[in-house]
């Protein structure tokens, strides 16, 4: 179904129901991979995706389609993450340093490797840090990205690229790869 | 996911030896229960009455200064003398003074000038030559 279908059905009282249950069966599995990949574990992720999406049926009645309704959700699903840290680290004395090397060892599985990648992209100039991991770890298209920073596909493109060879260079240096 | 978007084919593409992302997947199941499950939780949310959380330091904020501009504008006006004094001319002060010269009579103890006079320690030399300046030449004697 498409999310003008998906909108024009959530939109409307009789239908609403019956709509945000199709954009939760179109974007579950994109939002839960996202979220996933932020947090520790599964009841986390969970817990955030459950609250991303009652704040989606909420507030879809002001979604003005400026960009495109992913990108408008990953905005949601990103605050909730944040928000969801926030909590955490009230609760538990969390070193945050630390704390990002447990991000990207949840998606790299094996410590030193997600270690070593987490120092490394830290060292990279600010944008393509940015660019980095909204294309790695979020998974977000070239599209999606230029619709979020204002800037053009090819621009992104060439920022990951360069991004990625850096940090292949590093790897090698260091002889991890 | 078209293949130009699917990282891990990109991430093939441009640097073959990079390490390929781990994904996560949830328990089975989980995405068969999931739309039914916050849907229920919406359904339950939505029916419920809002309930409003109290911030009581920002209760006790707001009380604290709405007390003050009310204490304040009472005691403001509550003062006439501290209103309008300075649409009071020369004049008009002048005439209250003198017409209420009772009521600022404790400013004029003669006991605080006799303090004073008893402080001054200039020559009498000085006072006559002050008093002849002021009198335009004149003997002092003649004033008294």
């Amino acid at each position: 179904m498409t999310d003008e279908a998906i909108l024009t059905l959530a939109n409307h009282p009789r239908t609403q129901e019956e709509g945000f249950k199709h954009l939760v069966l179109k974007y579950q599995q994109r939002l839960y991979s996202l979220v996933r990949g932020k947090v520790s574990s599964h009841e986390d992720a969970d817990d955030i995706l459950q609250n991303t999406f009652i704040k989606i049926f909420r507030h879809i009645k002001g979604y003005e389609g400026r960009s495109e309704l992913f990108t408008w959700m990953y905005r949601i699903a990103c605050n909730e993450v944040i928000n969801h840290q926030k909590r955490f680290s009230k609760m538990k004395t969390v070193d945050l340093e630390n704390h990002d090397i447990l991000l990207a060892d949840a998606y790299l599985n094996t410590d030193n490797l997600a270690a070593s990648l987490e120092t490394v992209v830290t060292g990279l100039p600010e944008r393509q840090q940015m660019v980095f991991r909204m294309r790695y770890f979020d998974e977000l298209s070239y599209k999606q990205m230029a619709e979020m920073l204002q800037l053009t596909e090819g621009a992104l493109k060439a920022s990951f690229h360069h991004a990625v060879r850096k940090i292949e260079e590093e790897f090698r240096a260091k002889q991890i790869l | 996911m078209a293949q130009e978007e699917d990282i891990n084919e990109e991430m093939k593409e441009i640097a073959p030896g990079f390490p390929v992302k781990g994904s996560f997947p949830p328990p089975a199941g989980y995405f068969e229960t999931f739309p039914d499950e916050v849907l229920n939780r919406w359904k339950k949310e939505e029916s419920q009455p809002v309930v409003r959380i109290i911030h009581w330091k920002r209760i006790i904020t707001i009380a604290a200064v709405l007390s003050g501009l009310i204490i304040g504008g009472w005691w403001f006006f509550a003062n006439p003398t501290l209103v309008n004094t300075n649409d009071i001319t020369a004049v008009e002060a002048y005439q209250y003074i003198h017409e209420n010269i009772d009521e600022f009579e404790p400013l004029f103890e003669t006991a605080d000038i006799e303090i004073i006079e008893g402080n001054l320690d200039i020559p009498s030399e000085a006072v006559e030559e002050y008093l002849i300046e002021e009198t335009n030449s004149s003997d002092p004697e003649d004033l008294f």
